[in-house]
């Protein structure tokens, strides 16, 4: 019985393409057998080396890697001369062939035969094409939903498009035997269509709502050159200026505009983190076929395919932690503690980028450290990572505390709590928030999609978080069990995958939990990956865990059957896909999947609108910059980048917008906040809001997270008709109010005797400012 | 001192080397033997380094003496080049003893 594992152990695979790293001693084991495996393979690579090594120069010769020297140095040696010429490094050497990685256990997959990099002449360039044609497809449908198409229809070419892109990658990927730079390759290829998916949705511009606050962030540092400028459209990112700081860098080093530098640094950072949990998800699995079920998993988490593509510093700080893990899980076996410079820099740059993501890496070295201590990692083993769980955890503490001082007030007072206390009134019998409600109701087929994506992300679940668990106990080939620590923290996490779906039942908590997946997914997709590789035999039980395990391995059969051979590569490709399809329908209103059209989009629209950036400009060049400016939440992105203008926290001010009078609080308000002016957009009064928490100002605002239907137009209305508010802008839908009298105490607002009559004809385009004009006309002229 | 007008093209590609690779590049040559990673491995390491470095350095700059064109290319310039002269001599006293790791099969990825 005890056979199988000897195979794993002993005989490496000769077709093995796993990396190097994985297999530790696998340059003296060749040389052992096989002399002739470490010379270069073909006349080809040794031009090829040559070549490149005269294009280094000198400096680049002293630095470059042992892939690139020329072959003078390519002798090959025997193993005796090998431990002859090699530094002292018995004691490393002695550690890695003592924590050799569980890869050695597990059996290598078969590759396609002679071919060992890419199949130019099929697979490669029919996956090449589909993903062109499912680009093209999207970009389709973005361009007729702009200009004024039907949503609806155009949506299909939509989904068309994705099932283009994904699913010829998802099933090549899968192969058994798909060679492992194609796999991953694959991988990257997926991060980057997806990501220019995102980038078919808004081609010119910035128009998510995040990205306008670090446009801003980015235009302090360009403008004066310093960080922690205030940043009126959210105070806290002013104080993790990492990403607007790497953008001002790009912008000055290379001349190009603030948009092109953010969608070159947000690309890099995906391809960084692709790379990276596909690396490390491949060291802990031990096979390239899960790392790329593991990474088809992760690539499929709600906010993947838009949220994560966004110019925003979670989506930089994410991937700097990705290869913080990544960096030190590769190099803390290595000689000397140098290479853990770049630990240390890559901790700081987490540190100043974004908050959660440096708690998160806290969490994740403090669960490791953790973990291998429990199972009892030697110490000399445990290398590194405590040391910089600590370091970690101290940075990222002192810094939110200390430096970030808004910090805790945004994600504790404006996040956390708000969520918190709605999951304990939903505990308490009230009633939460009903799923799908905001903005169009979708169809039936794409509630049915996302439900039947965490059905099947569940049921996965159980026979992957029992493969885990046979990774963990059953290590009768010599390997310790701490060996296998990436994986139990990985389970662990996905362990956490049903508990993170139940804020989705609250207004507040959804966005918390969307913003959860990326996390979440990480560790979900390292322990789903497990059901790529074969069925773990059952050995003959030792002890009453290894008896459990087998007696529920007769429940597992089924599954193990099921993945099996090649019917397991399609239905782990039908698995990915609807788990793929299934998240972007959680993670996105049906909505807001393609751009609203570019002129008179229906209902309150979602992103900016071109005639809010021309209010914000007319303010900028006619008001001057840096004026109070309050209006609602989405307008104020545009009056504070496009205009320059200071807007005025909607948590503050949102009163003003209340009411049907201008008297009383809402005065007290703009006289206290000191707002000189009040941007009011018409459409507020036509549409549902669709941000997440479902908000017009701020989450605190009457009605947040409930509005059954439109804003009251008698609130925006009292602008008009009340003295001391002059509107000094009007282009139909937007208007612009001076209160600076009301601001600076010389007026007390009062009912224009009249006004109500003439309430009506504000609801024209143009209207009000007729209207206006007739109330503040010269007296000789009324 | 007056600087030399370049064309905004010319300047992208050096810009963008500058900010996500060659810093990375030179520090992770410095700092880790050549033997203990294959090119796609080498490869994602420079990038990686690259933007930590680029955004210690320019948060750095931002705090303290401002963050312009000439201090982050003065910074990042620096830095690559002590951590190439740092990668040299390393090569120096190590370089030949790499020899035998040279394996082109598990060079293409990782």
């Amino acid at each position: 019985m005890a056979d199988f594992r000897q195979p794993y152990l002993q005989r490496p695979h000769p077709d093995s393409q796993l990396h190097p790293s994985c297999e530790p001693n696998r340059a003296l084991v060749n040389a052992e057998r096989e002399p002739q495996t470490l010379q270069p393979r073909g006349r080809h690579d040794h031009h090829r080396a040559r070549g490149l090594h005269r294009r280094l120069g000198r400096i680049g010769q002293a630095v470059a890697p042992a892939w690139a020297r020329p072959s003078q140095t390519k002798r090959f040696q025997g193993p005796e001369e090998v431990a002859k010429t090699r530094p002292d490094r018995s004691r490393f050497e002695e550690l890695r062939s003592r924590d050799a990685d569980p890869v050695q256990r597990i059996p290598n997959e078969p590759t396609e035969s002679g071919v060992r990099g890419f199949n130019w002449g099929g697979s490669t360039t029919f996956v090449t094409i589909s993903t062109a044609l499912g680009l093209g497809c999207i970009q389709i449908a973005n361009q007729r939903t702009f200009q004024g198409g039907n949503y609806g229809k155009n949506l299909y070419f939509f989904w068309c498009g994705l099932i283009l892109m994904f699913l010829p990658i998802a099933l090549r990927a899968t192969m058994r035997r798909t060679p492992r730079p194609e796999r991953m390759a694959l991988i990257l290829l997926l991060a980057a269509a997806l990501y220019f998916v995102k980038i078919e949705n808004s081609p010119y511009a910035f128009t998510y709502n995040d990205e306008y606050i670090h446009w801003e962030n980015t235009q302090h540092i360009l403008n004066n050159g310093h960080i922690f400028q205030y940043n009126p459209l959210l105070p806290t990112a002013a104080y993790y200026p990492g990403l607007a700081a790497l953008a001002a860098s790009l912008v000055r080093l290379t001349g190009l505009s603030i948009f092109v530098s953010g969608l070159i640094i947000i690309g890099v950072a995906r391809i960084i983190i692709s790379a990276c949990l596909y690396l490390a998800a491949e060291k802990m699995t031990g096979s390239s076929r899960a790392a790329a079920v593991s990474s088809i998993i992760y690539a499929a988490n709600p906010m993947f395919l838009f949220w994560s593509a966004q110019f925003a510093y979670e989506d930089l700080g994410l991937p700097l932690a990705a290869f913080t893990v990544w960096w030190l899980y590769t190099t803390r076996k290595s000689e000397g503690h140098a290479a853990q410079i770049v630990t240390v820099l890559a901790i700081g740059a987490v540190t100043v980028t974004h908050h959660i993501s440096a708690f998160a890496l806290t969490g994740i070295l403090a669960m490791w450290f953790l973990a291998e201590l429990i199972m009892h990692k030697p110490r000399e083993q445990r290398r590194y990572v405590g040391s910089f769980a600590l370091l970690a955890g101290a940075s990222s503490s002192i810094w939110f505390f200390l430096v970030a001082r808004p910090a805790a007030a945004y994600i504790i007072n404006e996040n956390i709590n708000p969520a918190l206390r709605e999951f304990n009134q939903l505990i308490y019998g009230h009633a939460g928030r009903q799923l799908y409600s905001e903005g169009t109701a979708p169809p039936t087929w794409y509630v049915l999609v996302s439900f039947a994506a965490i059905g099947v992300i569940m049921l996965a679940l159980v026979p992957a978080l029992y493969r885990t668990w046979g990774t963990l106990t059953l290590h009768g080939d010599g390997s310790a069990p701490y060996q296998r620590v990436p994986l139990a923290i990985a389970a662990i996490i996905a362990i956490s995958f049903p508990f993170t779906l139940l804020p989705r039942l609250t207004a507040v908590g959804s966005a918390i939990s969307a913003r959860t997946s990326e996390y979440v997914f990480m560790g979900l997709g390292c322990t789903l990956g497990l059901l790529a590789l074969p069925a773990i035999p059952r050995l003959d039980a030792s002890n009453k865990l290894q008896r459990l395990y087998g007696a529920l391995g007769k429940l597992f059969r089924p599954v193990d059957f099921v993945l099996a051979s090649r019917r397991g590569t399609l239905v782990l490709t039908a698995m990915v896909t609807v788990i793929f399809f299934g998240e972007i329908a959680i993670g996105n209103d049906y909505s807001e999947i393609l751009p609203p059209p570019s002129s008179s989009p229906s209902g309150f629209p979602w992103i900016v609108q071109p005639d809010v950036i021309s209010a914000s400009i007319w303010a900028r060049d006619h008001l001057g910059a840096n004026q109070p400016f309050a209006s609602d939440f989405i307008d104020s992105l545009a009056l504070a980048t496009y205009g320059d203008q200071d807007t005025e926290s909607q948590e503050e001010i949102f009163a003003v917008f209340f009411g049907d009078s201008l008297a009383g609080i809402p005065a007290q308000l703009i006289k206290e906040s000191g707002t000189r002016y009040i941007l009011v957009d018409w459409r507020m009064t036509q549409g549902l809001p669709s941000n997440p928490g479902d908000f017009y100002f701020s989450q605190w605002e009457p009605n947040a997270g409930r509005y059954t239907k439109p804003f009251n137009s008698g609130y925006l209305r009292k602008f008009a008709t009340y003295s001391c508010s002059r509107m000094i802008y009007n282009s139909g839908l937007v208007q612009i109010f001076d209160v600076s009298s009301i601001t600076n105490g010389t007026c007390v607002p009062k009912l224009i005797s009249g006004a109500s009559g003439r309430k009506a004809s504000l609801w024209e385009p143009g209207g009000c400012v007729q209207y206006r004009q007739r109330l503040y006309a010269p007296s000789w002229r009324r | 001192m007056e600087c030399v007008p370049v064309p905004q093209t010319a300047r992208i590609l050096p810009g963008v080397l500058e900010v996500f690779f060659l810093p990375g590049f030179a520090v992770v040559s410095a700092v880790l033997p050549a033997r203990d990673m294959s090119v796609g491995g080498h490869l994602l390491a420079s990038v990686g380094a690259s933007v930590a470095i680029t955004v210690c350095a320019s948060t750095l700059l931002g705090a303290t003496v401002g963050l312009a064109q000439r201090s982050i290319a003065l910074a990042l310039g620096a830095l690559t080049l002590v951590a190439f002269f740092f990668a040299w001599l390393r090569e120096r006293q190590f370089g030949r003893s790499d020899a035998v790791e040279l394996d082109w099969r598990d060079g293409a990825a990782g």
